[in-house]
């Protein structure tokens, strides 16, 4: 009966949407380790708004006061050094927890249709925060910020013809200084921000629309009891609620383990070198971004320049992103999961791994000529990974996958 | 699953074994810092204030927060610390012109707030007892930057 609903629902949804989306939101039982990230990277874009605001409340984006003021909430700023360490560490963990869920989406085939549309929004958003994180490493104005920028951004003076004038479109000016600085604290805290929030929202949308994969990949939508219930489907809320709530617990206690301990874990996350304040006239011996960027700077720089331009290498790196968004369409094996792939699979998926990790690390080292020719070759895997993906997906003996989930 | 185990356990212990930061060809002796060692920190402190706090400033240091962080009462540190009858609450700033020091030196002598956060415990260690005196009597140091002049040579001595 309609007089039955509450007050609200009779001008809002709210019953609705929590059954549609929580309660009734039928979700496949044998999640397993990799399905915390989703929950953990919602919890890290929170904690990085709630200490973000506080930050913006006491940063000068200045270039003669921002790195003072970095300083001022460190010492002077009430749990000022708090606020910092949360968004700093969260920044990287923010990044191991989206490489860990997108991993996962490699090894379980998540990509595959139908949730093609699923995986592109999830890429937009990793571009995004690559592209929000960048700019966050820049507000500081420490060396590394300043001069990790300056590669970074004269990357698009190298395009040909526009280059120079594009240049000066993106600084506002003819150097990297106080302009540049001012419209990344605005992108950084406005702009990215909000581009996050509605494609993370568009991302959850199509996730309920098309239901979770899991670690058998089967569709569990496929069985369902005579109440059009999913067999292999338990409610999101209570049981996923309460299990990513022990997920959160257990990661909460890395995570702070880090932010008291070792809040710049070695260079890791704060390097040394952005301890010292922007210097336009002294360019460090070694300028490296921060780990969750490495992969693709080695990219960069392993390409070398053609006909005296830097851009393949530009081009090369811009290609390593894209390829990503084609993978549900490069993939042509019949089995979504790991469980199921053909022996060829697993060894090119551990091939693949060990090449990002040492791009990654290779990102981080000075250029010798042993370390170009490794990021060459691991280069050349990164991409052989996707390119080679069509014809090694359609080989090799895949597993029967069963009619209903395993475990 | 034991395959697993092994190799996340090899992939860690390659990512453990990488040391990003490591000094390139410079050698550091080991500074064997006790944070804990109060009497040490408060001789440290003194040290500061009498032969570097002349040139280098640690501007984001505030007097009484070494009073605080060393186990000293603010009296104390205005009358052993502070030389120019600062306010407890003042950061540390040197009385040394900028544009002085530039035609002195050749350039400013840095601020010292972050240079444990930038260059480490080890380098600062390696930095001070790097001095010695060569032959045409200025000070000479075994790491780069020259500019720091004779006293830490005759306070080595």
């Amino acid at each position: 009966m309609k007089n039955k609903e509450s007050w609200i629902d009779q001008r809002f949804p709210l019953t609705k949407v929590w059954n549609e989306h929580l309660a009734e939101y039928y979700t496949p039982r044998n999640f397993n380790f990799w399905y915390f990230f989703g929950s953990l990277a919602i919890l890290m874009l929170v904690m990085q708004f709630v200490t973000g605001i506080f930050l913006t409340m006491h940063f000068k984006p200045d270039s003669a006061n921002a790195f003072a003021s970095v300083e001022y909430i460190m010492r002077d700023v009430e749990w000022g050094w708090l606020v910092r360490y949360l968004h700093s560490v969260g920044a990287s963990a923010f990044f191991v927890v989206i490489y860990l869920h997108m991993y996962r989406g490699l090894l379980y085939g998540s990509y595959k249709g139908p949730r093609e549309l699923l995986w592109i929004l999830g890429m937009l958003l990793y571009i995004v925060l690559m592209a929000e994180a960048f700019m966050g490493y820049v507000l500081p104005w420490g060396q590394m910020s300043f001069w990790g920028a300056q590669v970074i951004i004269s990357l698009f003076g190298s395009v040909p013809v526009i280059g120079p004038d594009l240049l000066v479109w993106i600084l506002g000016d003819y150097a990297l200084g106080d302009a540049a600085l001012n419209r990344f604290f605005s992108l950084h805290v406005i702009a990215l921000p909000l581009i996050l929030v509605v494609l993370v929202f568009l991302h959850l949308v199509a996730l309920h629309a098309v239901g979770s994969n899991n670690p058998d990949g089967i569709e569990i939508k496929k069985n369902k009891d005579k109440d059009g219930i999913p067999k292999d489907g338990i409610p999101f809320h209570p049981y996923f609620t309460v299990k990513d709530t022990m997920g959160v617990v257990a990661f909460l206690w890395i995570f702070c383990a880090v932010v008291f301990y070792a809040p710049g874990l070695n260079g890791y996350f704060l390097e040394h070198a952005n301890f010292i304040e922007a210097n336009p006239l002294q360019t460090p011996e070694h300028i490296a971004p921060l780990w969750y960027l490495t992969p693709f700077y080695s990219v960069l720089r392993a390409v070398p320049p053609m006909f005296g331009s830097q851009f393949p290498g530009v081009l090369a790196m811009g290609a390593s992103l894209l390829i990503l968004f084609f993978l549900p369409w490069l993939d042509r094996s019949p089995v979504k999961s790991i469980r199921y792939r053909s022996p060829i699979y697993k060894w090119v998926l551990g091939v693949f791994v060990v090449s990002f990790v040492m791009l990654g690390w290779l990102g981080m080292q000075p250029v010798t000529p042993l370390n170009a020719f490794l990021a060459r070759v691991f280069t050349v895997l990164y991409f052989a990974f996707f390119i080679l993906m069509p014809w090694y997906t359609s080989i090799g003996k895949t597993k029967e996958v069963p009619e209903r989930l395993t475990e | 699953m034991k395959t697993h185990l092994k190799t996340k356990l090899t992939l860690a212990s390659i990512l453990l074994s990488f040391n990003v930061f490591a000094a390139g060809d410079l050698y550091l002796d080991h500074a064997n810092t006790d944070i804990s060692d109060t009497a040490s920190l408060q001789n440290g402190a003194k040290l500061f204030m009498n032969y570097c706090s002349g040139c280098h400033a640690i501007g984001f240091m505030r007097y009484n927060r070494i009073a605080e962080d060393l186990n000293l009462s603010d009296s104390l540190v205005a009358e052993h610390l502070m030389f120019a009858g600062e306010n407890p609450g003042e950061t540390i700033t040197t009385a040394m012109p900028k544009e002085g020091a530039v035609k002195w030196f050749g350039t400013a002598p840095p601020d010292l707030s972050l240079v444990a956060r930038a260059k480490g415990t080890d380098w600062i260690y390696s930095y001070l007892r790097g001095f010695y005196e060569d032959d045409s009597k200025s000070s000479v140091s075994t790491i780069k930057c020259l500019r720091t002049p004779l006293c830490l040579t005759y306070y080595g001595r």
